[in-house]
């Protein structure tokens, strides 16, 4: 076999307008169109053009097409002087116009300057009373607007278990009235099934600056996706069960979460921040019957996480071929 | 009236690319973008496949290459042009229908990141002992064409009535081959 250097680099330069119609009708010699080709394999610029033209539709008129492009690229750069130049002359003309004016009316100026003070008076407190009705929300507006309409339309898919995002609810009752309006309606509808003692809560004072997030994983096999390899080896022996639901959906466990959290006193006094996974398990009737930290974090959080699931809405089993069994759900509890 | 000491016409690429990036001159621009208006309007045509758009879509490439050519490091003007005209190519598909071609889109520039812009195009000797096993880790079509090509000087048409291999396939082996190759003989060199 002959020994060929084989390039690296592409050789040759790139085709021209002939080459690339020629080469596209095959009307080259076999020297020729090697020697094209040596270039056209490492090439994406001229193999892509060429996979361009070889469709028949567009090889009759690339020649005049590729004339029209280059004339109007020529013609708009010679136009644009055009505006250029007159551009320049219409504002000489201005600014004589104006020097002229100011020139022979003085006695107006200072009327023309009263008039402008006035006008960005006016226009001051609108300005002002922005900063103010966005403190006195704010809180709210951050944590709520943004969030909320994200999470409604997540709300779903959680039931197929994918893992959600970081969501931030906002507080019930200030919250209400600053939602939009369809976040308004779903959170009047899930209210509706969250617990009594959950309804009385409302009033209370929440933990304002403790945002707690929960983050649900399914046992199902995406939950093999979401949790972490240590994980893995803790879920597996229980991912055949089927997956637990709460009742009232995430939205109301992670409403629970929010108004009854009590940051562990240790926790916050070592700044101690994260999430507590737990596994949950749930009796066919629905009963809480073992609660798992398969992720801790130690201080009183991995405590104050189960407590919250004790005390949070109710569950309901998973079903196989619609009777209810021992079912199991991973639950993020966020402490921040 | 501007007066070129040297005519752009005399220029080669690269320089051309300079004297643009250092004067802002459109002259410069104007004889870059008529050398390469073919293969715009070509890689525009085979993106778009329509006509009207690929022409639109090559005019508007002018109007960026203006912006983008001052600022942009270019060591190989053809591979970065590529990028460009293929993102704005894209840019017109999104345009045209955001919804339907928004997966096909995503999933095009995640290619495109990953382009090589043929910078790492060193031409040095490999030494026969890197490119034999190279070569012998290639697919059996890849190499059959690769060989036919290199070593036989065959063209592509050629190759292809040899394997009995489609032009399309041969092309693409052909293309996925050096590509392959090349990869592994750096790869090689690295190591070495």
């Amino acid at each position: 076999m002959k020994q060929h250097k084989i390039h690296l680099k592409s050789q040759g330069g790139h085709l021209t307008q002939e080459e690339l119609i020629s080469y596209s009708r095959a009307d080259l010699g076999i020297d020729e169109m090697y020697r094209l080709e040596l270039h056209i394999i490492d090439c994406e610029l001229c193999s892509t053009a060429l996979e361009g033209i070889e469709n028949s539709k567009f090889a009759d008129t690339f020649d005049s097409d590729v004339g029209k492009i280059k004339a109007s690229v020529k013609s708009s750069e010679e136009l644009r002087l055009g505006p250029f130049h007159l551009g320049a002359a219409a504002a000489f003309l201005i600014i004589a116009a104006v020097g002229i004016v100011f020139l022979t009316r003085k006695p107006d100026e200072t009327m023309l300057a009263e008039t402008k003070v006035e006008n960005i008076r006016e226009s001051q407190p609108s300005y002002q009373q922005a900063p103010v009705v966005t403190d006195s929300i704010g809180q709210v507006e951050n944590s709520g607007k943004e969030e909320a309409p994200v999470e409604l339309e997540e709300e779903p898919q959680q039931v197929a278990g994918s893992e959600t995002k970081p969501e931030i609810e906002p507080p019930a009752v200030t919250g209400v009235t600053a939602q939009p309006e369809s976040a308004r309606r779903v959170t009047e509808d899930t209210i509706d099934e969250i617990a009594t003692e959950q309804l009385a809560d409302v009033n209370n004072a929440e933990p304002e600056e403790e945002l707690i997030e929960t983050r649900e994983l399914s046992a199902a096999p995406s939950a093999a996706k979401a949790a972490e390899p240590s994980d893995l080896n803790q879920v597996q022996p229980v991912v055949d069960l089927p997956q637990a639901e709460i009742i009232g959906g995430n939205a109301s466990l992670r409403r629970h979460i929010r108004k009854n959290i009590q940051y562990p006193e240790e926790a916050e006094a070592n700044n101690i921040k994260g999430t507590v996974t737990l596994m949950v398990t749930v009796s066919p009737k629905g009963a809480i019957t073992d609660i798992k930290v398969l992720e801790g974090l130690g201080y009183g959080c991995d405590e104050e996480a189960i407590r919250l699931i004790q005390t949070g809405p109710g569950w309901q089993a998973g079903e196989v071929n619609g009777v209810p069994v021992v079912s199991q759900r991973e639950v993020e509890v966020r402490f921040r | 009236m501007k007066i070129f000491l040297t005519n752009p016409s005399s220029l080669s690429d690269d320089e051309l690319v300079n004297k643009y990036q250092s004067t802002g001159d459109m002259d410069y621009l104007a004889e870059l973008f008529s050398r390469y208006v073919h293969l715009i309007y070509g890689v525009s045509l085979k993106y778009l496949g329509d006509r009207q758009m690929a022409e639109d879509t090559s005019m508007e490439i002018f109007e960026v290459l203006k912006e983008k050519l001052r600022n942009s490091e270019i060591e190989n003007f053809g591979g970065w042009l590529f990028v460009l005209v293929k993102n704005q190519c894209l840019m017109t598909l999104r345009k045209k229908s955001r919804q339907e071609e928004k997966e096909k889109e995503s999933v095009l520039f995640m290619e495109s990141d990953s382009v090589e812009h043929h910078s790492i195009e060193i031409d040095y000797e490999v030494s026969d002992r890197i490119l034999r096993d190279c070569l012998s880790k290639l697919s059996k079509e890849q190499r059959k064409c690769i060989e036919l090509f290199y070593y036989e000087e065959k063209c592509y048409k050629q190759v292809a009535n040899l394997t009995g291999y489609a032009l399309k396939k041969v092309k693409s082996y052909l293309q996925n081959g050096k590509r392959n190759l090349k990869n592994c003989i750096e790869h090689n060199r690295e190591a070495a």
